[in-house]
């Protein structure tokens, strides 16, 4: 992580890529920590440059709260990613834990703790069939995870009858009100950061999990129970997916069926631009937190620059692509690449 | 010295004059990778009607050498000729026409391929048989097999075993009759009966004047059958003369390369002997069965005999990689190991001979590749602490004297030695009772081999029994206080003391594969054959889904006799059509082991394009630019993901995702809010039908069919294939699997295009977001149609009845009047039961 030199402070994010030379060994290391964080420092300087408006404090605190939400579900999924896996159930178990969350509350007489404790069964049973459903009866985790969407959006229809509920006055008062100055969303989410961070770095169960996502055979063959630890890491990241539905069903007061659509794919965005590896093994839960910051950051400042979907759309396509590239290409073997698969072979 | 280019075609060899033409010439090679010097200025001439000896230690640069005659290696220096030609930098298929076959180490066959296939594809063009002729070539290539292994041709590759793929890579090989045969470690995987045949082989292939190139390490093998023999150390050719003037001493003393006696450990003195660690009565499982064996605290245990007896499941099933029934006792205590943690919880620790899918962890450094087993030891409330595991995992490296920069530099950056002593310290921090040693020394030099023959008897000494299995006679006889034969999956001589040499190994091991001679490797049972093939075939999902539909037909008609009519059909089956379009084009990144989440904005983006350039006011001149426009788009979207994907290596899933959200960008910058109009006479035309049928459908089903029957009659759709079951064997066997990538992902998006144009004609105008839904829809069809995401397999017709059944879901949910959320309900469940079916399918087919 010290080895951040000054190539990477010009590599300005939608900018261009850092085309140093290092060796792969020292290239390695710095993809570590360093892209994301210097994007995302580009991005809030190009930000105030461009369009001051879009880094007042006002825009601030309207988007941290949306980042933090956005950085939980995808800490959740960066912990399926470790496991050499994807959920794109996160959808459905965001939806239905804040729909859940609401009701449940709202029915108690707003007693959140048990409205809690019910999201966080339900999460259980979700990753637990998750986890399941792809380590022991062998589905893709592509496949598996959709599915259990499905379902899940099924549920969420037949739970709320297709009409949106009203979070309870509690948990919106919490979602919403601040804690010396910072969004309690946003500090729940630092929290999220902080506990997981230390879970899949510090402790025996993270360190199985990375094992078992580098490689499932050699984790096993050393007496690793790689097909519980996978269940596990479905488990912990439906947890995730269910605390982040719940803060949104907080802070947005009015949680329907729809809710947790949007962020099957920035979960899955945010994992990619933290410079996570999609073949599993190590997790960079505070780069996914920072990859989660970015995004959103990126959606405030083009809609703050008034421009229409359509062009949001685009650019944020554009610089995921730019952010993904930066790390997994270096130019010179793009092109090397490129000439290879274009050169056709000699034939008689 | 040089031997002028005579061009001259590989079937005149008497043109070559003298005797001594050379069949393969390499000349001056270099080729480094990182961190090592592979070859350096290694130059190795093949003469006609010769076996040439290729021998070496494990990294010496054999294998190597033969990628770089075989041109699937590109080196950095030097020259290939085969009968003359120059071949530098050639495609492996021009290497091929030239008459060079070659078995590798791990044969170049592509698991979802039939064996007629794989001996199709791999076939030099002139000698590539039809597709009709193909199962007939397959079963006289295999003929002279039978006696060895009796294989159908059209059994899928992957279901054979390692010693029937071997004898299909070798009769291919040699059907080919090639100038040049290379056999990269033989008889490795051969029963008796097969290195016979193969001796055969070979000596037909000399009298043919064609030449073979024999690579081994068992030199005593390679001193009886080559004429010639090379050594290769370090990457250099050390020696190279006729075999005749070489004894087996000398190509030691060469292969080693200085007269090093390896020094192994003094063995234990039997008052050291500790108490009985290990006991092991009458376990049996798949390859040994009724073992006994006693182990004590202090001793190392060795497991003799020709591979394949039985020695390594044993090992395994101790470490709990493998079922066993029997009794273990460690310790005295009667113990269960039903997978590799209770082993563990159970003392018993297991290193692998695999070190590359079983030993290291890639990615990680190499504290944590030492540290994954031992975990808990430095845990207070599962919070490792990483102070100590610092220091005892550094204490560790220092013992075994790995060398490596830091205690977290990535595990691939050290060299293969090192990576082992990593491996080493693995198992020995975790501490156990019983070390199971599954080849310890495999890939690893002769200089950092005392060093592990060390830490094994360390090991031993401080407490543990070691059980080591070793196909090396000399490694066991210097190493191990004792040494348990085993032959036909059973132990039958124990040797101890001083009868522990490496002649007495042997013997033991030879003498007692004798009786082997009449025992044919047990086959699985083969009763209906036909009925298993089709269950494992892909294309058990779509026979598995007409039921279904005609159940969920029946329901619905139950309900309401309205769904029998034909305004029902006429309403539901270009729905179907529709969707079959999105799940062909989605079936088609399938098979080649991609996704493509793209496709439904890209069919978003084809109707908003449509609602301005396909107006109704149009001529026919304009439609038809206009269509040609939309086809393009969708040609250039494809080619973008492949770009994405194949060139920069993205991952699919991300990469098109990211099209995903660039193409919903475009299409509400086209229109941001629906509106326009599209041709009505072009909109009709899509909707006209045959009685009830639509048109559309009719196209979807042809269509399917057609790819359906490409996939496995055309050489192109067979190439697709390979490309998707394995790449990098794929490009082994000359499949330009870029190519292939490009053609999928194209393909894939022109038929999201089709799907657009039926989205055209139910909608009339342009709406930005129409299409967005198919992306998921489209892997559901295919899933239910049993595609394998995986890559290689996979139904056209499959995807098509995928997306009918999904039709009929919503049909029928809306027939019985049933909520919409039982429309999500059967959808997924029948996607997880259909996935979990198909998987369980074929992991456990036979």
């Amino acid at each position: 992580m010290a080895e951040t030199t000054a190539a990477d402070e010009t590599a300005a994010p939608a900018a261009e890529p850092p085309t140093d030379e290092a060796s792969g060994f020292s290239r390695r290391l710095r993809i570590k920590l360093a892209p994301i964080w210097w994007s995302t420092i580009g991005l809030f300087v190009l930000s105030w440059t461009i369009q001051p408006d879009s880094v007042n404090s006002t825009a601030i605190d309207a988007m941290l709260p949306f980042a933090g939400i956005l950085a939980v579900a995808s800490i959740g999924q960066t912990l399926v990613v470790m496991s050499r896996g994807v959920d794109l159930s996160v959808a459905g178990t965001m939806t239905l834990a804040a729909l859940i969350g609401s009701n449940y509350a709202t029915g108690q007489g707003g007693n959140l703790w048990v409205g809690f404790l019910i999201v966080a069964a339900v999460a259980v049973i979700i990753g637990s069939v998750n986890g399941v459903v792809v380590a022991y009866a062998e589905v893709t985790p592509l496949v598996a995870t959709f599915a259990l969407n499905t379902l899940l959006v099924g549920v969420a229809l037949f739970y709320s009858g297709g009409r949106p509920v009203r979070a309870p006055e509690s948990l919106a008062d919490f979602a919403l009100s601040k804690t010396m100055g910072v969004s309690n969303t946003v500090l729940v989410s630092l929290v999220f950061v902080i506990i997981v961070g230390f879970a899949t770095s510090r402790t025996v169960w993270g360190r199985q999990l990375m094992s078992v996502g580098s490689s499932e055979r050699a984790a096993q063959a050393v007496g690793l129970h790689a097909n519980r630890v996978k269940v596990s890491a479905y488990v912990a990241g439906a947890l995730c997916f269910s605390a982040a539905g719940v803060l949104l069903a907080g802070y947005v007061s009015t949680p329907n069926v729809g809710s947790g659509n949007r962020y099957l794919l920035p979960s899955i965005a945010a994992v990619v631009v933290g410079g996570n590896s999609f073949v599993g093994g190590r997790g960079y839960i505070v780069g996914t937190a920072v990859g989660a910051l970015f995004l959103s950051q990126l959606s405030q400042l083009v809609l703050s620059l008034g421009l229409p979907t359509s062009a949001q759309l685009l650019i944020e396509a554009a610089v995921i692509a730019v952010a993904i590239g930066a790390q997994t290409l270096d130019a010179a073997g793009l092109a090397r690449r490129a000439a290879a698969s274009l050169r056709a072979p000699p034939r008689e | 010295m040089t031997v002028a280019n005579r061009q001259e075609s590989p079937s005149t060899p008497a043109a070559s004059g003298d005797g001594h033409a050379q069949v393969l010439r390499l000349d001056g090679i270099y080729k480094h990778y990182p961190g090592v010097q592979a070859l350096a200025d290694v130059s190795l001439s093949v003469r006609r009607g010769e076996v040439h000896g290729l021998v070496g230690e494990n990294g010496a640069g054999k294998s190597t050498l033969v990628g770089v005659a075989a041109s699937t290696v590109r080196a950095d220096r030097g020259s290939v000729e085969i009968n003359g030609q120059p071949m530098d930098g050639a495609h492996p298929d021009v290497v091929r026409e030239a008459g060079l076959a070659i078995v590798f180490q791990e044969p170049a066959l592509l698991p979802d391929l039939t064996v007629a296939e794989n001996m199709r594809l791999s076939a030099p063009e002139h000698r590539r048989p039809t597709v009709r002729e193909q199962n007939e070539r397959a079963r006289s290539i295999l003929a002279d097999w039978r006696a060895v292994a009796d294989i159908d041709p059209r059994t899928y590759v992957r279901d054979l075993q390692p010693d029937e793929r071997f004898v299909v890579a070798i009769a291919r090989a040699v059907s080919e009759e090639p100038a040049v045969l290379v056999l990269d470690e033989p008889t490795e995987h051969l029963v008796p009966a097969g290195v016979e045949e193969l001796f055969r082989l070979i000596a037909e292939v000399c009298r043919r004047d064609g030449a073979v190139v024999y690579i081994s390490h068992r030199i005593h093998e390679v001193k009886s059958i080559a004429d010639r023999i090379s050594v290769l150390r370090d990457g250099r050719l050390v020696l190279a003369d006729d075999a005749d003037n070489l004894t087996e001493h000398d190509i030691v003393d060469s292969i080693v390369g200085r007269r090093l006696e390896t020094r192994f450990p003094p063995k234990l003195s039997p008052e050291d002997l500790g108490p009985e660690i290990l006991r092991v009565e009458g376990l049996s499982g798949s390859g040994f069965w009724d073992a006994e064996l006693v182990a004590r605290q202090g001793e190392i245990l060795g497991l003799a005999g020709i591979e394949g007896q039985g020695q390594r499941e044993f090992l395994r099933a101790l470490a709990g990689l493998q079922r066993s029934h029997g009794r273990i006792m460690v310790a005295g205590r009667p113990v269960r190991v039903r997978n590799t943690t209770a082993a563990m919880r159970n003392g018993m620790v297991y290193l692998s001979h695999d070190r590359h899918r079983e030993g290291i962890l890639p990615g990680l450094n190499v504290r944590e590749n030492a540290a994954t087993a031992a975990l808990p030891q430095w845990a207070t409330a599962g919070v490792v602490s990483a102070g100590r595991e610092r220091e005892d995992v550094g204490r560790e490296f220092d013992a075994l004297g790995v060398k490596t920069p830091s205690l977290d530099a990535g595990i691939e950056t050290l060299s293969g030695g090192n990576q082992q002593k990593v491996m080493f310290s693995r198992v020995k921090l975790a501490a156990s009772k019983v070390l199971l040693a599954d080849e310890p020394t495999q890939g690893v030099d002769v200089g950092a081999r005392a060093d592990l023959y060390g830490v094994l008897r360390e090991q031993a000494r401080d407490g543990s029994t070691v059980i080591v299995v070793s196909a090396d006679a000399a490694e066991l006889a210097g190493l191990c206080d004792r040494v348990a034969i085993f032959s036909r999956g059973r132990i039958v001589e124990e040797l101890s003391g001083d009868a522990v040499t490496e002649r007495a190994i042997t013997g033991a091991a030879l003498t007692a594969t004798a009786q082997r001679s009449d025992h044919a490797p047990s086959r699985r049972a083969t009763r209906w054959p036909r009925l298993r093939r089709l269950a494992a075939s892909d294309f058990a999902p779509t026979l598995a889904l007409i039921p279904a539909l005609i159940v969920l037909a029946l329901i619905a008609i139950q309900a309401n006799e309205f769904y029998l009519t034909t305004r029902n059909f006429s309403l539901m089956l270009p729905l179907v059509a529709t969707l079959a379009f999105f799940g062909l084009g989605q079936q088609m990144v399938m098979l080649n082991g991609a996704i493509d989440l793209s496709v439904g904005p890209l069919a978003s983006v084809a109707v908003v394009v449509a609602s301005f350039v396909l107006t109704p006011e149009i001529h026919s001149v304009g439609l038809a630019l206009g269509i040609v426009l939309i086809f393009v788009i969708g040609a250039a979207v494809g080619t973008l993901n492949w770009v994405l994907s194949t060139i920069v290596r993205i991952n699919p899933l991300i990469a098109t995702l990211v099209t995903f959200g660039a193409l919903q960008g475009v299409a509400l910058y086209v229109r941001p809010t629906p509106g326009g109009q599209i041709s009505r006479g072009m909109t009709d035309f899509l909707k006209s039908t045959i009685g009830f049928m639509p048109v559309t459908l009719i196209v979807a089903a042809a269509l399917a069919a057609a790819c359906e029957v490409a996939m496995y009659r055309t050489l192109l759709g067979v190439r697709l294939r390979a490309s998707g079951s394995n790449v990098l064997v794929a490009q082994k066997v000359g499949v330009r699997t870029k190519a292939m990538s490009l053609l999928s992902f194209v393909a894939a998006s022109t038929f999201a295009t089709l799907g657009a144009f039926m989205l055209m004609a139910q909608a009339t105008s342009g709406n930005a977001l129409i299409g967005n839904g198919f992306t998921l829809s489209s892997v559901g069809a295919v899933v239910l149609g049993g595609a394998s995401i995986f890559g290689g397999r996979g139904s056209f017709l499959g995807a098509l009845f995928g997306a009918g059944l999904i039709i009929q879901v919503n049909t029928v949910v809306q027939f019985r009047g049933w909520d919409r959320e039982w429309q999500l309900y059967l959808l997924g469940g029948l996607t997880i039961l259909a996935a979990a079916a198909y998987s369980k399918l074929r992991t456990h087919r036979g």
